[in-house]
């Protein structure tokens, strides 16, 4: 017969999601991931189970395989395919799924949703032919898919870069780079060098790694893009932009991901403007505990930091739900922390140089104040 | 829009599916959505209010613009 | 500290118009609002202009209200002119949907009764059978039965009303004054000082009319507006092709194409929260009475505390403790935006009530008066 309440139920089963439930079915709670998607892995890790070893998505995605595996291993309950529209302080997950809506009562809910790319609002930004770096990606993901004719990739950020090299490596190699991070962010970045320079040169290591590859394959590259905008009729037929224009099929946009606030925000919980990020975050503590001690938050869903940090305070999420529901004492809680929270240091060390590099122009909605370029 | 990546590509069969009366075959595990873009349409829906076409955005569930009829998704969103 | 003609409090739909009259008619008001924080009975509104079943038992609030939906085109075509903002006034005539033979006869009753109260001022209604409901209506359920229909009632866009009713107020030389609370207040007869952290602001004449915030402020302007929370949730749909020609008091389709899902009534203090039963009896209903409703999906949902006197008629007063102090409170802000800007902000421009706004006054609930 069911529980009237499980102890502990997770939203989302990227990164965070599926490591918080691991360890949390590890410690005994009595636990239930819930997803959106038909299989583990969130977005980041979206289709890995089906991933072959040599997938030009690259290394960093099949590592996820490892989180996946412990988790399909785990005795966590799993809730594929069902959408989460509505969660009450007191512990109520609404679901919506094939089957119809239902409701499950926990005793703590851990909001696990992740991010999701910064809208890119430019002038025809609407035609269809016009989508995500992202959604590229995920065509790579799920279905070995890649774009059919010209496909131009605007905008900055790792992820940029990252597809760039990702459809190359499958053989659909970008018409062209558009790369809108204007000079200042450079400069701003370079000043932040001395500090972050040793623990964030793995992160830089890799981002220099990419953008060589992308260079040799001959893509052409152009920088400082302002006034970016889409002309066509039915769909895209024109990229342009202040100084210049091409034909494209595809545009593929990225300016950063921001975190999925939707659940948070329809909870009423605190957010905070992060200056830094340009998002809003929700407030949490260490433990990604809120106001509400029902409600947790674990993953970029509570700020940007990637998949292996995701994992990381996902963990801690689990330590700090079992302590609540005194399945561990504190002080066992805190020692099995400590090496998680050294790692996520290391995790979060490249993150400042990172969000300075490719921090969108003011021109963006999101943003607040002018450029820096402007105040001189 | 989009196309099977070329070789070297794992052989799989796909699954037969019908969009807009286009026999096509699709990866099996794709989205609805990833399959209207496969077939190469132009668009995947208009809006209700203006008419316009558009197509899947975000294909990760966010964006909504990919609202697709009689899909098997209780959300209406086609990726 | 600055000094203006009047200061209205409260910025929500009921401040806002009472404001933009004073303002359109050449006084210098200010309008003093709590901002984002506040209780903002703004947001549950459904965008209804709505006349009949308002003033059951209260013939004077019937007439007020239908002045109010009379006066409301002038005020619409007024706004565009002025701000450059359609409200998206419309003024088909509007439905009451009863789902059993029980609903249809209880409404019929009030219908009458409301017919019998207008007395001389007349009410025009006409109760509607399935067949001729269907030629207003799109694809309507079986389980409806019948309805009431009178062609007083319409809708509008209350986004656009709040947004065109603030920058006509500020056009005509009004001062808006945001994110304000008031931390203490001078009173004497036509001698209102405010203070709000360093700033003071002074007038011969103030309107309170912060809502469910005028409970607590009331009183220390020798004032009653003992006024409740009533909580109310809304559903909306994604947007869906202009279907529906004709507001229904539950189900309205907005000028986006988004279909607005209503009603609640809850009792539950102030409490913002949603209730997952509450929306589903909501959803339940709206597509009992349009079955095709199940295929939309729902893109937003929210609850909001609504203004709720004892007795469900407005609260309108002027102190006599102290003169130039007046109060307004209303369940239906949108629907009597036209006679708080054409009606009653004239009346505080004069200094005085008119004397059958007598019966709107917070006396009336004083029992030892009435023994």
């Amino acid at each position: 017969m069911p529980p009237d309440r499980i102890d502990f139920a997770v939203i989302g089963a990227g990164p965070a999601g599926m490591a918080a439930a691991t360890l949390a079915a590890e410690l005994g709670l009595d636990t239930l991931l819930i997803d959106e998607q038909d299989a583990p892995g969130g977005q980041i890790y979206r289709a890995i189970e089906g991933a072959d070893d040599d997938s030009p998505l690259g290394g960093d995605y099949l590592a996820g395989r490892l989180l996946v595996d412990e988790f399909r291993e785990s005795v966590a309950a799993y809730r594929p395919a069902a959408t989460v529209w509505h969660i009450d302080p007191d512990g109520t997950v609404s679901l919506v799924s094939a089957g119809g809506s239902e409701a499950i009562r926990a005793r703590r809910i851990l909001l696990a949703t992740g991010a999701y790319e910064r809208p890119v609002p430019i002038p025809g930004w609407t035609l269809p032919g016009v989508m995500t770096a992202g959604a590229a990606q995920i065509m790579l993901k799920t279905g070995d898919l890649v774009p059919a004719g010209r496909a131009v990739l605007a905008g900055q950020g790792p992820l940029l870069w990252l597809v760039a090299a990702q459809l190359i490596r499958a053989g659909a190699p970008p018409a062209a780079i558009l790369e809108t991070a204007p000079h200042p962010n450079y400069h701003a970045a370079a000043r932040l060098l001395p500090r972050v320079l040793w623990p964030a040169r793995r992160a830089l290591w890799k981002g220099l790694k990419l953008i060589r590859e992308v260079k040799r394959a001959g893509i052409p590259i152009r920088r400082e893009i302002a006034g970016l905008r889409v002309l066509g009729r039915d769909r895209i037929e024109t990229v342009a932009w202040d100084s210049g224009e091409l034909p494209a099929d595809l545009l593929l946009l990225h300016e950063g991901v921001i975190p999925n606030t939707q659940i948070s925000l329809a909870l009423q919980l605190d957010h905070r403007w992060d200056a830094a990020q340009l998002c809003w975050r929700p407030v949490v503590d260490e433990w990604g505990a809120t106001a509400l001690s029902t409600i947790a938050v674990a993953g970029d869903g509570g700020g940007i930091a990637g998949a292996e940090a995701a994992a990381l305070s996902g963990r801690l999420a689990a330590l700090d739900a079992a302590a609540f529901l005194d399945r561990i004492d504190p002080a066992e809680r805190d020692r099995r922390a400590r090496p998680i929270r050294a790692a996520l240091r290391r995790e979060r060390a490249a993150r400042p140089l990172l969000d300075r590099l490719s921090r969108p122009r003011s021109s963006s909605p999101r943003t607040t104040s002018p450029p820096a370029a402007a105040r001189r | 829009m989009f196309r099977k990546r070329p070789e070297p590509a794992p052989a799989k069969a796909g699954v037969p599916v019908t969009v807009e009366g286009r026999d096509i075959r699709v990866p099996e595990g794709v989205s609805a959505a990833a399959a209207v873009l496969l077939a190469g349409l132009p668009a995947i829906r208009e809006t209700a209010v203006t008419g316009a076409p558009r197509g899947p955005y975000c294909l990760m569930g966010i964006c909504f613009d990919c609202l697709a009829g009689s899909t098997a998704s209780p959300t209406g969103r086609a990726a | 500290m600055q000094r203006f003609d009047a200061i209205v409090i409260g910025g929500g739909l009921v401040g806002s118009a009472i404001a933009y009259g004073l303002a359109r008619d050449g006084l210098k008001p200010a309008l003093i609002d709590e901002g984002d924080v506040a209780f903002r009975a703004s947001r549950g509104n459904f965008g209804l202009v709505w006349v009949q079943s308002k003033g059951l038992g209260a013939p004077h609030y019937q007439r007020w209200t239908r002045l109010s939906a009379d006066e409301w085109p002038a005020l619409a075509a007024e706004l565009d002119e002025r701000t450059g903002i359609d409200v998206g006034h419309e003024r088909p005539g509007g439905v009451h949907l009863c789902l059993s033979d029980a609903e249809l006869e209880d409404r019929r009753a009030r219908m009458e009764q409301m017919r019998a109260e207008a007395g001389n001022f007349g009410f025009d209604y006409r109760m509607l059978d399935p067949g001729e409901l269907r030629d207003m209506l799109p694809r309507l359920g079986d389980a409806v039965v019948g309805a009431s229909w009178t062609r007083y009632d319409g809708h509008a866009n209350s986004l656009y009303l709040l947004h065109a009713l603030h920058k006509g107020f500020i056009a005509r030389g009004g001062i808006y004054i945001p994110n304000r609370t008031v931390d203490y207040a001078g009173v004497a007869p036509h001698d209102f000082r405010l203070g709000s952290g360093a700033e003071e602001i002074s007038a011969p004449k103030i309107v309170l009319a912060a809502g469910l915030g005028n409970a607590t402020l009331a009183p220390l302007f020798g004032l009653s507006a003992p006024v409740r929370p009533q909580r109310g949730q809304i559903l909306v749909t994604e947007r869906a092709g202009r279907v529906f020609e004709m507001p229904t008091t539950t189900v309205r389709q907005t000028v986006e194409g988004g279909i607005m899902i209503g009603d609640s009534m809850e009792d539950v203090g102030f409490d913002t929260s949603q209730r997952p039963d509450v929306m589903a009896a909501m959803a339940e209903r709206a597509v009992r009475s349009f079955p095709w409703l199940a295929e939309l999906q729902v893109v937003r949902a929210w609850a909001a505390l609504r203004v709720m006197p004892p007795d469900g008629t407005p609260i309108y007063d002027e102190s006599e403790k102290f003169p130039g102090a007046f109060t307004a409170n209303c369940h239906s802000g949108v629907t009597l935006a036209g006679v708080h800007a054409n009606a009653f902000a004239p009346m505080v421009a004069a200094g005085a009530l008119s004397p059958e706004m007598a019966r709107f006054s917070a006396r009336r609930f004083d029992v030892s008066q009435a023994a």
